[in-house]
């Protein structure tokens, strides 16, 4: 947990936190009027922009990314590293996601204080799609920086607010990628949405890994 | 004669489409010991410390550390390394980017202690909570010493990180390595700032064009005495053996006597307002090495 340090001091310290109150207040605003059936997709929204944020902040700034080679020099690896920045990225879109599920549920009609057990299953779809960004997420900015950052923060943000129709032929594009149509039945315990998700999570882990090792060799 | 804790041998590096940037360099560093490595910019010092840190990997060559060969995780450990332009997570202060480093060195309750003790061998007392984007840059070089010192550390690789301090902070960080070396560790240190090297280093390797074209004992490097001269006007001819100053010539007097270099000035009808011996310094012999070499 070395690395979360590096962004839980973010929160506070940089504008990290005012972002995260807008996607929280953004994604209940957009997802609140649905009834209880959108809380999954709401979770899954804020947990995925929370994600792609704390990856931005906590490791796609150009200078955080040349004080990598210094952080390498020290008795860690480049995949404990990737796993650490993951992690905390990860941290940081759960915690999007319970802030969006915890503000948004009463708002949404249907949802009683005895659906904690849909508000549990929402924070966990949300942190698992979270994980997914942010497997897309690392690799792409300790590539390109944080210019990939916001592109995927506002391919996320586009997925999350098209109608069913476009969606559908978004899907028939770029379904491989994390979106929130996919890892909004992360929730129902749907298998292809898990495997997604893992294969995004895992998959993402070892590509960043791989190209902190190539670049800082 | 202690066994050497870093060992270098024929080490050569080439960049793609370019000379060789380290030429079978081969270079020894007992404990306790500060070698200054020099050379003009483009010489290879900053490559060979990189190669001493396992941070490049030679094309020829080997590297040891306490007689082993070195791989990439023994240098994490043992190595210390400070680049000659450091950068840290801006957001973080001095303290939480020490505390950072520390966690891959030891254990919650051992970690303050590094941290400590860290502040301490850098001076960052002062600066301890100011965040690290708003230090200058002499005190992101001392930050970059205390992390390269941090956990068990048994040999310092010190890139230029002297070289942009003051004078009173250059004194203080200067008894410090010396304090770090009598404690058993290996520094080496390159620097274009020569006179932190006359004050820290032991030994000094000069480098030029990759290749090690001098090496030994400071003492003996710079104790030889050179006469300046003071003419009332440049000179038409320069006499052999002397150089051309601002103010005038100026020539060793490894062989001769400061009467005989006198009398050749005389003798090319050369006007000698003055002249004084002083001791060559490390600048003399950089300047000498450069001046001598083909190019």
């Amino acid at each position: 947990m070395a690395e979360w340090q590096l962004v839980r001091r973010r929160v506070t310290r940089t504008r990290l936190g005012l972002w995260l109150v807008c996607v929280v207040a953004g994604a209940v605003a957009l997802h609140s009027r649905g009834g209880a059936a959108v809380l999954p997709r709401l979770a899954v929204c804020a947990g995925m922009l929370g994600a792609v944020l704390g990856v931005a902040f906590g490791a796609g700034g150009e200078v955080d990314r040349a004080a990598l080679a210094l952080t390498l020099t020290h008795p860690t690896t480049p995949a404990a590293v990737a796993l650490g920045r993951w992690l905390a990225a990860v941290t940081v879109g759960v915690a999007a996601a319970i802030a969006a599920v915890v503000i948004g549920a009463p708002l949404v009609a249907g949802v009683t204080p005895a659906s904690a057990l849909a508000l549990l299953r929402a924070i966990l779809g949300g942190g698992a799609a979270g994980g997914a960004a942010a497997g897309l997420a690392l690799p792409g900015v300790w590539l390109g920086g944080n210019a990939v950052a916001g592109v995927l923060f506002i391919y996320i943000g586009l997925t999350s607010v098209l109608s069913p129709g476009e969606l559908a032929a978004l899907r028939a594009g770029l379904g491989w990628l994390p979106n929130v149509s996919t890892y909004a039945g992360l929730e129902s315990a749907g298998l292809v949405p898990w495997l997604h998700v893992t294969a995004w999570s895992l998959g993402g882990i070892v590509m960043a890994a791989l190209t902190l090792r190539r670049v800082h060799r | 004669m202690s066994v050497p804790l870093l060992a270098l041998s024929g080490v050569t590096k080439r960049f793609s489409g370019r000379a060789r940037a380290i030429d079978a360099v081969s270079l020894e560093v007992i404990p306790g010991e500060v070698v200054g490595v020099v050379g003009p910019s483009g010489a290879g010092t900053s490559t060979l410390l990189r190669l001493a840190g396992a941070l490049l990997r030679p094309d020829a060559g080997t590297v040891r550390l306490g007689g082993v060969p070195l791989d990439r995780a023994a240098a994490r450990r043992f190595i210390g390394w400070a680049p000659e332009a450091p950068v840290f997570p801006p957001a973080l202060t001095v303290s939480e980017v020490l505390s950072y480093l520390a966690q891959f060195h030891g254990a919650t309750v051992a970690r303050r202690a590094l941290v400590g003790a860290a502040l301490e061998i850098g001076g960052l007392e002062p600066v301890a909570g100011r965040r690290t984007g708003l230090l200058s840059r002499a005190w992101l070089h001392r930050l970059a010493l205390a992390q390269a010192a941090l956990g068990r550390r048994r040999v310092l690789l010190l890139d230029q990180t002297l070289s942009s301090l003051d004078a009173v902070a250059r004194r203080t960080l200067a008894e410090r390595l010396a304090a770090l070396a009598a404690r058993g560790m290996a520094i080496v240190i390159a620097a274009h700032d020569l006179a932190v090297l006359e004050r820290v280093a032991m030994r000094v390797v000069v480098l030029h064009q990759g290749a090690v074209v001098r090496s030994g004992a400071l003492a003996t490097l710079v104790g030889e005495r050179v006469l300046e001269i003071v003419l009332d006007q440049p000179p038409e001819h320069v006499p052999p053996g002397f150089r051309v100053t601002a103010s005038g010539l100026e020539t060793d007097l490894a062989r001769g006597s400061v009467e005989a270099a006198l009398a050749v000035c005389r003798a090319y009808r050369l006007a000698v307002r003055a002249s004084r011996v002083r001791e060559k310094s490390l600048e003399d012999l950089v300047l000498e090495t450069w001046d001598a070499a083909p190019r």
